[in-house]
């Protein structure tokens, strides 16, 4: 299991809150599902103070909220800012991706 | 492991704690405490203290806890990290003037030097006694964050 601090060589993505969003767009989840959620898209595991503090700050931000606990996990949503927050993120991701792709090829020759 | 896992999640301020701790807890025993873990929760914890990101203790109201300004205002917590920061300047400011020298005897710097680090012990002691937990983590991770930077030229430098 690779480290998230192995960006580099990983070629992980390290905004934890970006992260999450994208995690809770698939649904609702508690913390260890959105671990599991994560590690599928980057292939890095965050650390358990990392994930809880892109939680703290997302819920601080409105962006995310909890839900009713069930099964003794309290899991997580995103609320209606949250949505558009992660469809704007997403969108200027796009962008940078849409430029940066063509030029890889160049560089790693 | 279960004493581990209470004091890292103790590293996070109250209102932090009462929010996220327990799942926190949770999410620690299931995936483990490694150095690793350990030290994320660390680095986010002291972030958390230092700069509120989650917003939650600018919403709380004040409690024994107290927060970071209120602990360096207290004299008994703030004399120590000057008393570190001047032993750092003074070996920085001799080797910037004299360059690194290796003598038997101590000089005057060294005395000085010494006296800043050991002279903390009261300040640190009587803080310690008197104030209340919360305030006690805080000044706990800044003390030793202070004297380690003091400390450092010192070993790095062999002196």
């Amino acid at each position: 299991m690779s480290s998230i601090h192995n960006v580099v060589e990983t070629g992980g993505y390290s905004d934890p809150q970006y992260l999450v969003l994208a995690s809770l767009a698939g649904g609702p989840k508690h913390g260890h599902a959105m671990l599991d959620d994560i590690e599928n898209m980057i292939g890095a595991r965050l650390g358990p103070g990392t994930l809880y503090g892109a939680i703290g700050r997302l819920e601080g931000q409105g962006l995310i909220e909890r839900l009713p606990e069930s099964e003794r996990r309290k899991p997580y949503r995103l609320t209606d800012a949250g949505i558009r927050a992660f469809a704007a993120k997403t969108a200027t991701l796009e962008r940078i991706v849409a430029v940066a792709a063509p030029r890889r090829p160049a560089l790693a020759q | 492991m279960n004493r581990l896992k209470h004091w890292l999640v103790r590293l996070y301020p109250r209102a932090w704690r009462e929010r996220y701790g327990d799942e926190l807890l949770d999410l620690i025993e299931t995936e483990g405490a490694d150095l690793h873990a350990c030290y994320d929760i660390a680095k986010v914890a002291l972030t958390e203290r230092l700069f509120d990101r989650s917003g939650l203790r600018a919403a709380e109201p004040m409690r024994g806890g107290g927060t970071l300004a209120l602990t360096l205002r207290t004299p008994s917590a703030l004399i120590p990290l000057i008393m570190s920061a001047v032993a750092f300047l003074l070996v920085m400011a001799t080797v910037a003037a004299f360059g690194i020298s290796h003598e038997k005897d101590e000089g005057v710097t060294a005395h000085l030097f010494q006296l800043l680090i050991i002279g903390q012990l009261p300040f640190l002691a009587w803080f310690h006694i008197r104030a209340l937990r919360g305030r006690r983590v805080i000044a706990i991770m800044l003390h030793s964050a202070a004297l380690s930077i003091a400390l450092a030229p010192v070993w790095y430098l062999g002196l």
